[in-house]
């Protein structure tokens, strides 16, 4: 029985005692406790949907959810990778960042160093050397690695069937050839050197009314005209120089031709085709405006896909990048190098660190691997990119293998956004405004040289 | 009469009540204008970079002579494209807003909607604006090359890129001018138009003697006014044709955002840029302020004046 002579509390009181227990029911505070999480931060676009759906996965088995947080490409990826290398943030459990960033990454303590885990939960000899190289070693060749491969990618390019393969355009073409006294002739077909494609280009410009006979990634934005001109360089005989010891190398004769040659395939281009981003070369292509198209292969899910573009995505072939021959008879072939390894940010926790860890072996895991291509990811598993399933899944796909050892990529050290800046103003300058190849390379070479040495990287 | 006498003796004395009010706007004004000024001073005198976890070092000046020595000239041009941007674009703004001004001083039926439909493009936002001429510039599907008949690069040459931004800086910002220039032609008196007449003025006599002196100090302030704000133009420029180095649109905000939100560069070099364009910025409005004084000083008598 209740005393009588204790007055129960007032409406005021009980309301002040019971009103944050209420909330904190309402609000799940206190009471529930929560899943843990993984938070990656990666670019939008179609792979990051894809490892949302591994993700989803990964959650059903172990019970830790999986959130990628998708930054669009026009800076916004940029901008919170750096922001939370600039506040040594712990926002994000998981980086997906740019091959480039590698050095301001593991320079700047933002990556957690995985060499000594890799070697006891990876199995190494399943993935690609190079996508181990350019995705997930820093220095270059120094056997220590920030990095499992997530996204790969390379450049290719895109032709049309249809008109390669049209009857009056072969012979068109060899009329063509012969008119222009071109030995040895060869069919049109897909281009087995830079020099056969320039002719197959020309031809089909002054061919076809309002078609273009390429169209490349040109913009002057961020890397994109530096991306589609090192494969021609590489295969010119030119180079940045050593990653291993930052030995400048660009001011050399190989680089000068390409640049030359590379100016030359632009006469060949639309009018708006010396200043174009990766999306709009897609969308030149499917306009029907072009019939080459060089593209990350990360862009061609698109080019193939039958809602995107109606009249063309089943009279499309792919190719990988020609080779050139010098004078010498040597043989050079090279592919530009995309996509993105995932690191572990080093400034979480060490729980979250470990719970990021199971997170990446389980990504490398062979099943999941071949999940991850099935899902329109591009894996670095050996066995994935052999396999019979992965070749036949898109048109693109058999080409994959033999691009992974043609990668090449571009200075990867901290200060390579002042490196690239130099870059495409050069290159632009050449191909756009017509300055001459030979002061563009030396002008390279000189700043290159400079701004590395400012930072300590040669003496 | 001993005033003083009986009054309440005062807590505090009257300059100390006023500084008492100044004090937390002058604690506000020291939080957020002088202390990040002392502090960018500081940091672009070190070679800072928060990316890279190291102290920072300092470098004196030499952020400033890097600068100064940047590859291909790029800051000197960037001051000296911009002051061209300014001159030709203003320029421009002023001639044409000057010459519709003229015509819809007259007055005509549908004078107030003519006049309300050529102020519009002032009032869209930049951005959006740029984007609309983004379109019209393309050189494979936009609308100019088509009107034109022709193939011009707009985007893909860097001496059409630069003229690009003309184009849609003059028409967005003309109906500034032509709204200052009818403000300065509605204030001159018809009074004196009617005494010209009566003296059988020709129409140079009347346009270069009445309406250029008497409209000249609204039309001046016009210019001041969009000198200022051509000389740091960055949206139209940037939606047109990116954040890039190097370009005929790099003008010196363009520049500077290039660098200093570029990824890895250091602090120390942008916020040494952005003291020298503080620096211009000081010198143009002062320059500015002085000749507003000077226009004021001359044309206070002239408006003072009856026929």
């Amino acid at each position: 029985m209740a005393n009588p002579h204790i007055h129960s509390p007032s409406l005021l009181i009980r309301t002040v005692i019971l009103l944050p227990a209420l909330l904190s029911l309402l609000t799940g505070c206190g009471s529930r406790r929560e899943t843990p999480e993984i938070k990656i931060l990666w670019a939008e676009w179609r792979p990051s949907e894809a490892l949302a759906e591994l993700g989803r996965l990964y959650e059903a088995k172990s019970g830790v959810s999986v959130k990628v947080v998708k930054k669009s490409w026009d800076g916004a990826f940029g901008d919170a990778t750096f922001s939370e290398f600039r506040n040594r943030d712990d926002n994000y459990d998981i980086i997906i960042g740019d091959s480039q960033w590698m050095g301001l990454g593991v320079v700047g303590g933002h990556y957690l160093e995985l060499t000594d885990w890799m070697k006891e939960n990876v199995k190494l000899d399943e993935l690609e050397p190079a996508a181990l190289k350019w995705y997930c070693e820093y220095p270059k060749g120094a056997a220590r690695y920030y990095a499992v491969p997530c996204e790969a990618d390379a450049m290719a390019w895109a032709y049309r069937k249809d008109l390669f393969e049209d009857p009056g355009h072969r012979a068109g073409f060899a009329r063509y050839l012969a008119a222009n006294k071109v030995s040895p002739a060869f069919p049109l077909a897909p281009p087995g050197t830079w020099d056969q494609l320039r002719w197959i280009a020309r031809y089909f410009k002054q061919a076809v009314p309002g078609m273009a006979g390429l169209v490349m990634p040109t913009s002057r934005n961020y890397d994109v005209a530096t991306m589609s001109f090192e494969p021609v360089m590489w295969s010119f005989g030119g180079d940045f120089g050593d990653y291993l010891t930052n030995r400048v190398t660009i001011d050399s004769r190989g680089t000068v031709n390409a640049l030359r040659f590379y100016a030359d395939l632009m006469q060949t281009t639309s009018a708006g085709g010396r200043n174009m981003g990766y999306g709009e070369v897609s969308a030149e292509y499917i306009a029907g405006r072009a019939a080459m198209a060089c593209n990350f292969f990360a862009f061609f899910p698109a080019i193939a896909n039958p809602g995107n573009n109606p009249d063309f995505y089943d009279k499309t072939g792919y190719f990988n990048s020609p080779s050139h021959t010098d004078a010498s008879g040597a043989s050079l072939r090279a592919v530009a190098l995309g996509g993105q390894g995932m690191s572990v940010n080093a400034h979480i926790s060490p729980e979250r660190q470990a719970r990021a860890k199971e997170f990446l072996k389980w990504f490398l895991e062979s099943g999941n691997q071949q999940l991850w291509a099935e899902k329109g990811g591009f894996s670095s598993n050996k066995r994935v990119l052999a396999s019979p399933s992965f070749k036949k899944a898109a048109p693109y796909n058999p080409l994959f293998e033999e691009a992974f050892q043609l990668m090449r990529d571009f200075w990867s050290v901290p200060e390579y956004d002042d490196l690239m800046k130099s870059c495409q103003r050069e290159f632009c300058a050449v191909f756009q405004d017509g300055a001459d190849p030979v002061e563009a390379v030396k002008q390279i070479q000189a700043e290159h040289e400079a701004i590395l040495r400012k930072h300590g990287r040669i003496q | 009469m001993n005033q003083g006498r009986g009054a309440p003796a005062r807590f505090m004395s009257e300059s100390s009540v006023r500084n008492l009010c100044i004090m937390p706007a002058l604690a506000l004004l020291i939080a957020f204008n002088v202390f990040p000024l002392l502090a960018s001073l500081g940091i672009s005198l070190t070679d800072f970079n928060p990316i890279i976890d190291t102290a920072p070092r300092f470098v004196g000046m030499g952020n400033y002579r890097d600068l100064v020595e940047s590859p291909r000239q790029e800051v000197w041009r960037s001051f000296s494209r911009t002051g061209f941007l300014v001159l030709v674009t203003v320029g421009l703004e002023t001639l044409i807003g000057f010459a519709v001004a003229l015509l819809l001083r007259r007055s005509f039926r549908g004078r107030g909607l003519f006049t309300a439909i050529l102020l519009i493009p002032m009032m869209l936002s930049p951005a959006v604006m740029g984007s609309f001429w983004r379109y019209l510039f393309n050189a494979d599907y936009g609308a100019l090359n088509w009107f034109l008949d022709a193939r011009l690069n707009w985007d893909g040459s860097r001496a059409l890129a630069f003229w690009a931004v003309v184009i849609a800086e003059v028409w967005m910002w003309t109906p500034f001018m032509i709204l200052l220039s009818l403000a300065g032609l509605n204030a001159i008196p018809e009074t004196l138009y009617e005494a010209a007449e009566v003296d059988r003025a020709g129409a140079w006599f009347r346009f270069r003697h009445i309406t250029l002196p008497l409209a000249a100090p609204m039309v001046l302030l016009g210019i001041v006014f969009r000198a200022m704000d051509t000389f740091r133009l960055f949206d139209t420029a940037m939606v047109l044709n990116g954040n890039l180095e190097g370009q005929h649109t790099t003008f010196v905000s363009v520049l500077l955002h290039a660098r200093g939100f570029g990824g890895s560069r250091s602090l120390g070099e942008p916020t040494a840029l952005a003291y020298l364009l503080l620096i211009a910025s000081l010198a143009l409005a002062t320059l500015v302020l002085r000749y507003l004084d000077h226009v004021r000083g001359v044309g206070a008598p002239e408006r003072g004046r009856r026929p």
